[in-house]
């Protein structure tokens, strides 16, 4: 799909020079758009394994891990406290999360969450928690992940 | 049973395999009776397939769990309804409807198609048993339904959020559009092999490309709104890697629909509908790949994967194929003519084009972003709303604008005096909707002020479109107001039909603008006889009502309702937690009305002092977007709709002139 469309036989007229030159330029700006954007916008974060975390301490990352321990009410200001633990690895990370709890949210699933590790406790984006697909059922037809 | 499943599926890839061969015999100028056998081929594995569908059907309802996928994926307390959904539930089954599915539409599309390009019918069989052989190999080898182990007691049952009435359409509406882009993509390669590089492939496919993105478009708003009513978090599209997997092939179709037209009427852009085809195809086959590899949670994951590396292969295959055909009928594909004016309809659709495979790139990088940054480096970066929304703001907005101006843009060569004139109301319309947006104080968001009066802009050009061709038709021959539109529609479907599309996005877009850049949020934690303020909504915590269900207990609060005084109404949103999943799940309170919006409120928790945490949206006028739906359809229906006065025309134009290469 990257060929732009065949409009440019050979030996072009003054008139038709013009019109290459306007899609040309039109080309140039949609490709322009993405640089600018790309260059500019602080647009990605760095998805992590519990195991990775310790390294991007400080900074805003996005973690993954199951959930082994659970207490406490998001919906309170102390917010909800569990612990994550490595897919593969045995390191575990305390959070503390306030907002939105997802329906699937419980012991043993699977989570994304959004936030800052500090002192050794993740402090989580409030509203960021994602539950991922339960590996219990088969890959869904539809999201793999579902937002609260 | 399992076994008879098995063998039916890999006869029906030995047939896939045979058609294949005896279609490229036949096609290459031998027997021309080996075309007869390769068509009875693809009624076989229908037949084929048909089989294997009614066994894993029957295991399905019949609890029948020495299969491995119906114990995976079903259990016996699923209700009836379910068993259906839990079809496509599984990666073995979807695959095995999509073969269905593909095996039902290479009939109907040869069938369709015989008459005007008989020609290119070995090729197109060639094409259609190809991809259905790559299927076939799919559900025999890696992804096979008919796995068969000792029988548990129980299945594990099915995933809860395809227990919902929109599961049994959702994706079902996805996998029409998504195979159905396999007939336009079969002609396109057939016109290619056969050297018919004219407009005719692209006439025959039209009907088929139009209905399969109807579908895409159709299924994706279901989605949507499935997200908006029962997922529950206040939106209603997430720009999740699945969504998007359907939005990409929907956006590059899109590209297609209107960049065909320049073909049909003037001859050009051959190579980039063949081109934009191919990647809508491959876009759909990397779809069906997206949600079934397991790719997206880690390319390390999919690596460890088979069927993975089969989808590799087989988006490979298109790709490199179309890429291939591309060069090697390049003298054939030259343009009839040049783009002579910047402002002429053709140069319109061009950069319509640009924006709509523009957007979809973009979505696409944000799609892969994640598994690049994973491949190059050691960790993922993946990218979020703000992306996507950026994107969809700078490409978006843009492609609305010429929505309005494409269709009042003569072709060829449009003098500007003439402009001045199309335009004068439209551009007013819009101007004066921009300033009362701004007086009323929506400038709270610029992109949506922008927006509210391009779509008044669009709005002006299509209904001043109507007026003027049913004026035409009253004034010339003399037909009554209401006859002279409805004749004016009649004759000339396409053109009508896609106004009517057009003003189904209008209204998408308003809708989608007052939901996300004008609502009002809200949150609180209230105690009983507290309220909470979202727009003029004022909500009183009135107390927690406790319920008990067959299989759940729910916990909702009463919320009381009153709008500048007025008594509105009593929102109950909720929570349930199912005994048995031990799972919650929050029923979230909507309250609709036609003119103002949605209030839509969740129940965040409940504390143990009795105090509940509300979070609400008001939105206004989000219900245009699934009204919108309906104009979206309506319009699809209107240019999909057999039209035997347009099938006259276009076997005249046919037998008057003659096929390239013919003399």
């Amino acid at each position: 799909m990257s060929e732009t469309p065949a409009v440019a036989p050979e030996e072009p007229k003054p008139g038709f020079r013009h019109v290459r030159l306007v899609i040309a330029l039109a080309v140039a700006s949609l490709l322009g758009t993405f640089a600018v954007y790309t260059a500019f916008a602080d647009s990605s974060i760095p998805v992590l394994m519990v195991s990775q975390a310790q390294a991007y301490s400080g900074q805003k990352v996005r973690l993954e891990g199951k959930v082994t321990t659970s207490h406490g009410d998001a919906a309170d200001a102390s917010g909800l406290h569990f612990v994550v633990k490595d897919y593969k690895g045995s390191q575990t990370l305390p959070v503390v999360y306030t907002g939105a709890v997802p329906d699937a949210y419980k012991i043993g699933r699977d989570v994304v969450i959004d936030g800052t590790l500090k002192d050794g406790v993740f402090t989580a984006v409030p509203d960021s928690l994602v539950t991922k697909c339960p590996s219990k059922y088969s890959d869904k037809a539809t999201t793999s992940d579902t937002k609260s | 049973m399992a076994l008879i499943g098995q063998g039916a599926l890999i006869l029906a890839l030995l047939v896939a395999i045979y058609s294949a061969g005896t279609s490229l015999w036949a096609a290459t100028g031998h027997d021309r009776r080996f075309l007869v056998s390769a068509r009875h081929g693809l009624w076989a594995i229908f037949g084929l397939v048909i089989v294997a569908d009614a066994i894993f059907l029957r295991a399905l309802f019949t609890h029948d769990f020495t299969f491995k996928v119906v114990s995976d994926t079903s259990s016996r307390s699923l209700p009836t309804v379910y068993l259906i959904t839990a079809w496509w539930g599984s990666q073995a089954g979807s695959l095995l409807l999509w073969s269905t599915v593909l095996a039902i539409f290479s009939l109907l599309g040869l069938r369709s198609t015989r008459r005007v390009l008989g020609e290119l019918q070995p090729w197109m069989i060639m094409v259609l048993s190809l991809i259905s052989g790559f299927f076939l190999l799919l559900l025999v080898v890696p992804a096979s339904p008919f796995v068969t182990q000792i029988a548990p007691v129980d299945g594990v049952g099915l995933n809860p959020s395809l227990q919902n009435p929109y599961m049994a359409l959702h994706p079902p509406s996805l996998y029409l559009g998504y195979v159905g882009l396999a007939i336009p993509f079969s002609l396109a390669m057939a016109a290619m092999l056969a050297g018919r590089t004219d407009a005719r492939w692209v006439v025959a496919s039209r009907r088929w490309t139009l209905a399969s993105w109807g579908f895409l478009g159709i299924g994706m708003l279901l989605g949507a709104h499935w997200a908006y009513t029962e997922v529950g978090w206040g939106g209603f599209w997430a720009w999740d890697p699945v969504e998007n997997a359907a939005l990409m092939p929907w956006l590059v179709a899109t590209a297609f629909l209107h960049s065909v037209m320049v073909q049909e009427r003037k001859g050009m852009l051959k190579v980039w509908n063949i081109a934009l085809i191919a990647g809508a195809f491959a876009l759909s086959i990397f779809g069906t790949f997206l949600t079934r590899s397991g790719i997206l949670s880690s390319i390390h994951a999919f690596v460890a994967t088979d069927i993975g590396w089969y989808f590799m292969v087989g988006l490979g295959a298109v790709l490199v194929g179309a890429f291939v055909l591309i060069l090697w009928r390049l003298p054939l594909l030259r343009a009839d003519q040049r783009i002579e004016s910047l402002v002429s309809r053709e140069a319109t659709f061009l950069f319509n084009n640009l924006l709509l495979v523009g957007l979809a790139f973009a979505v696409l990088w944000g799609v892969v972003f994640p598994l690049l940054t994973e491949a190059v480096g050691q960790v993922r970066e993946s990218v979020s709303t703000p992306f996507y929304e950026f994107f969809v703001i700078a490409f978006g907005l843009p492609l609305l604008l010429l929505m309005g101006i494409g269709p009042l843009i003569a072709w060829r060569r449009a003098s500007f005096r003439q402009l001045r004139t199309t335009f004068l109301w439209p551009v007013l319309g819009g101007v004066i909707t921009g300033a009362v947006m701004v007086a009323f104080g929506l400038d709270s968001s610029w992109p949506g002020v922008a927006a509210g009066s391009i779509c008044a802009f669009v709005t002006v050009t299509i209904i001043s479109e109507f007026v003027r061709g049913t004026a035409a038709r009253h004034r010339v021959a003399g037909e009554s107001w209401p006859i002279a539109f409805l004749h004016l529609i009649d004759r000339n479907r396409r053109r009508y039909g896609g106004y009517i599309v057009h003003l189904g996005v209008v209204m998408f877009v308003i809708g989608a603008v007052g939901a996300s850049a004008y609502q009002t949020e809200a949150e609180g934690l209230l105690q009983k006889g507290e309220s909470l303020t979202v727009g003029s909504n004022v909500l009183t915590f009135e107390g927690v009502e406790r319920e008990r269900g067959p299989n759940y207990s729910a916990r909702s609060a009463v919320l009381r309702v009153t709008s500048d005084g007025e008594e509105i109404g009593v929102l109950r949103p909720g929570q349930r937690a199912y005994t048995r999943e031990q799972t919650t799940s929050n029923e979230v309170a909507i309250n609709t009305t036609l003119t103002q919006g949605d209030l839509f409120v969740i129940l965040d928790g409940i504390r143990a002092d009795g105090a509940v945490k509300i979070k609400a949206f008001y939105k206004p006028v989000v219900n245009l977007l699934w009204l919108a739906g309906f104009l979206f359809a309506g319009g699809v229906i209107l240019c999909v709709w057999p039209d035997p006065r347009e099938r006259r025309r276009i076997a005249k134009r046919y037998a008057e002139e003659s096929l390239p290469g013919e003399s």
